[in-house]
């Protein structure tokens, strides 16, 4: 049981409840709230975008690196796309040495990568 | 020199376009209300403080999402989203530090927290965002991604809940 001031309704109807909801938010003071949370605004940014956009690129670099040393192994462009889909279709037991397979790998690598930055960037 | 306070409306935009003084100010502004809600929907001060804290923080980064609106009525949706985020790591038990009056409340506070505390979740929540924190129906529900209807029915049945409590914890 709680002595009640003076002003307690003698049914607590909805003036009752939302000037008693008032009255417990106008009780809490800032105490440091905002300058916490400025601090962290403002720290956590710029070491999240290190972190995602040097994640992404590293991913990219990785991928793009990959076929550049294939190079001299990558299919001529004009059967290109039927390695593509000859290495898709044999996916259940790829030859990690077809570098149609390669390629396919290192740009899945790097879309991972990007596809995790942006979902971390969301989040 | 000090000139009228600019409005909220006015304040979000600037915040929404990355200034962060403008947004410095509206946590200032609304700070309470928030903390207030995520204390209420998590029974627990410090943990109502983190949620809060990490609503903000949502608001900040993702403010390339806001699509209008009131900035206070975004933020609570944050809030409530980051309640129910945080409850799935963690069971909401509120401990010694937690229970109603261990914070120095008396009278009605007391009673407030104690009757908040006998509703069901969806009621809770429903009627902290709409009574507690002024949200419309229709926002509450986005907010809680729950039907309108069920929304309305929530607040009505908590209402009754909490006015029945009250006037229990009165006559007492």
């Amino acid at each position: 049981m709680s002595k009640q001031p003076p002003e307690w309704p003698e049914e607590p109807g909805d003036d009752g409840l939302e000037r008693m909801f008032a009255a417990e938010e106008s009780a809490i003071r800032d105490n440091g709230f905002t300058a916490r949370v400025l601090e962290k605004a403002n720290s956590g940014m710029s070491f999240r975008r290190t972190i995602i956009y040097g994640a992404g690129m590293a991913g990219f670099g990785a991928a793009l690196a990959g076929i550049m040393e294939m190079a001299p192994h990558l299919p001529k462009l004009t059967g290109w796309w039927p390695g593509v889909s000859s290495a898709l279709q044999t996916s259940a037991a790829p030859d990690v040495s077809s570098p149609a397979f390669m390629i396919v790998a290192a740009l899945a690598v790097g879309l991972g990568f990007l596809g995790l930055a942006v979902a971390a960037q969301e989040r | 020199m000090s000139g009228p306070l600019p409005d909220d409306q006015d304040l979000t935009h600037a915040a929404m376009a990355g200034d962060r003084k403008a947004f410095g100010q509206l946590v200032a502004r609304h700070q309470a209300s928030i903390r207030a809600l995520a204390r209420r929907l998590s029974r627990s001060a410090s943990d109502g403080d983190d949620i809060a804290q990490a609503a903000f923080l949502s608001a900040w980064r993702r403010r390339s999402t806001w699509r209008g609106g009131s900035f206070r009525g975004w933020v609570c949706a944050i809030a409530y989203r980051e309640f129910l985020a945080t409850r799935k790591g963690q069971a909401f038990e509120a401990g010694d530090d937690d229970q109603p009056g261990a914070a120095g409340e008396t009278g009605e506070r007391l009673d407030l927290m104690r009757a908040m505390a006998g509703l069901d979740e969806s009621e809770r929540a429903a009627v902290a965002l709409c009574i507690g924190s002024g949200l419309s129906h229709a926002e509450a529900a986005l907010a809680m991604e729950a039907p309108l209807g069920s929304v309305k029915s929530w607040v009505l049945r908590g209402r009754a809940k909490l006015q029945k409590a009250l006037a229990a914890y009165q006559s007492a």
